[in-house]
């Protein structure tokens, strides 16, 4: 798989690391070059240097040809803009946006995108640590396509 | 009708003023805790001081029940998110306009199915707002539908324009009025008899069909 990764925070070097441990080719884009230095020793695929909603960027990334795009950054907005870019404007086949705002994250997954809500995610995490019953919903949103 | 205004500088303000003197419902939500207060010490309990793209406050702020919502913050993406959250919250009732600051962005937005752009800097914006108080809002949003473009042009040197005034244009005529010069930062409001200059940004409300002939007189037309 042919991978973009928006972001390279904590979250988004994470899963850029674990993508290329599976095999993947990623690419990582990141407004602050500084922002590489999260990236992991196994991590063996390329950075670019830009924003997340820039066409150009995209396309440099190689996003007529990604199978995923993968949105991280710490703005949700951004997130969100970026994988409607994804699957509207470059029709990739994945493009999934980490929201921490679960008003938010439901919303657009009512629209048909991918969300990942974070806050909700984690607050679920730590019921499940505390022994808690485990909520009926939550993870990752409905599947858009 | 009420109205949800998020972003409370200095368009957001000036909107949210005309709105509330013309007898409408008004919330204004600024993120910006400054900018919130000033804004609540002048207008009152119509500001919620806080971001509109965070889905509770748009909720808390009721988008339920609004029938138009207003996104004018600085962020470009902030704005269509808003646009969008409160289309979806509002279960498509809330009718929304944005603003879009970088024109370098509207194609994308254009792409992604977002109609109801005005690509303006803050000074044409709110010449335009108080030019036609509450109006503009819903002209704006149907200026497509009525055949009508917003269009910014500059003058260009040696164009038909360049020292012309828009009665030796016969710009109406042709299908356009200007509505605004901006000249050296300052916007001017044209009499027929107002002389073009090469390098003036013209505003120009423009009959779909004509805008194309109308462009040639000035230079390349941005569509607003």
């Amino acid at each position: 798989m042919y991978a973009i990764v928006i972001g390279c925070g904590r979250a988004g070097a994470e899963i850029a690391s674990r993508m290329c441990e599976q095999g993947h080719s990623v690419v990582v884009v990141d407004r602050d070059r500084a922002a590489f230095h999260r990236l992991s020793d196994s991590f063996s695929g390329t950075t670019i240097v830009g924003h997340a909603i820039d066409e150009d960027c995209l396309v440099s990334a190689g996003i007529e040809r990604a199978d995923a795009v993968i949105a991280t950054t710490y703005g949700d907005n951004s997130n969100l803009i970026a994988v409607q870019l994804a699957r509207k404007r470059f029709n990739v086949e994945r493009a999934i946006a980490r929201v921490k705002d679960s008003v938010r994250a439901s919303a657009f997954a009512k629209l048909g995108f991918e969300t990942i809500p974070s806050t909700v995610i984690v607050g679920d995490a730590f019921e499940q640590a505390l022994g808690w019953d485990p909520p009926e919903s939550n993870g990752p949103t409905e599947n858009g396509g | 009708m009420f109205v949800i205004i998020a972003g409370g500088g200095k368009v957001g303000g000036q909107l949210a003023r005309d709105l509330l003197a013309e007898r409408h419902e008004v919330v204004v939500m600024e993120s910006n805790p400054g900018k919130a207060r000033a804004l609540q010490d002048e207008i009152g309990d119509a500001v919620v001081p806080h971001d509109a793209s965070e889905g509770r406050w748009l909720i808390d702020a009721g988008i339920g029940r609004a029938d138009l919502l207003i996104a004018v913050t600085g962020d470009d993406e902030d704005n269509i998110v808003i646009c969008q959250l409160g289309e979806a919250l509002s279960k498509g009732r809330a009718r929304t306009i944005t603003r879009i600051n970088n024109p370098k962005n509207s194609d994308t937005f254009r792409a992604l199915g977002i109609e109801t752009i005005v690509n303006a800097t803050d000074l044409v914006m709110t010449m335009i707002e108080r030019d036609v108080s509450v109006a503009p809002v819903v002209h704006l949003m149907r200026l497509r539908s009525a055949g009508l473009e917003l269009v910014e042009m500059t003058v260009a040197e040696g164009s038909a324009a360049d020292g012309s005034t828009p009665q030796d244009l016969r710009l109406p005529e042709q299908g356009g009025r200007i509505s605004v010069i901006l000249r050296d930062g300052e916007a001017v409001l044209p009499s027929p008899t107002t002389r073009l200059q090469a390098g003036d940004s013209i505003v120009l409300v423009a009959q779909t069909e004509f805008e194309e002939a109308l462009g040639r007189q000035f230079a390349a037309p941005t569509i607003i």
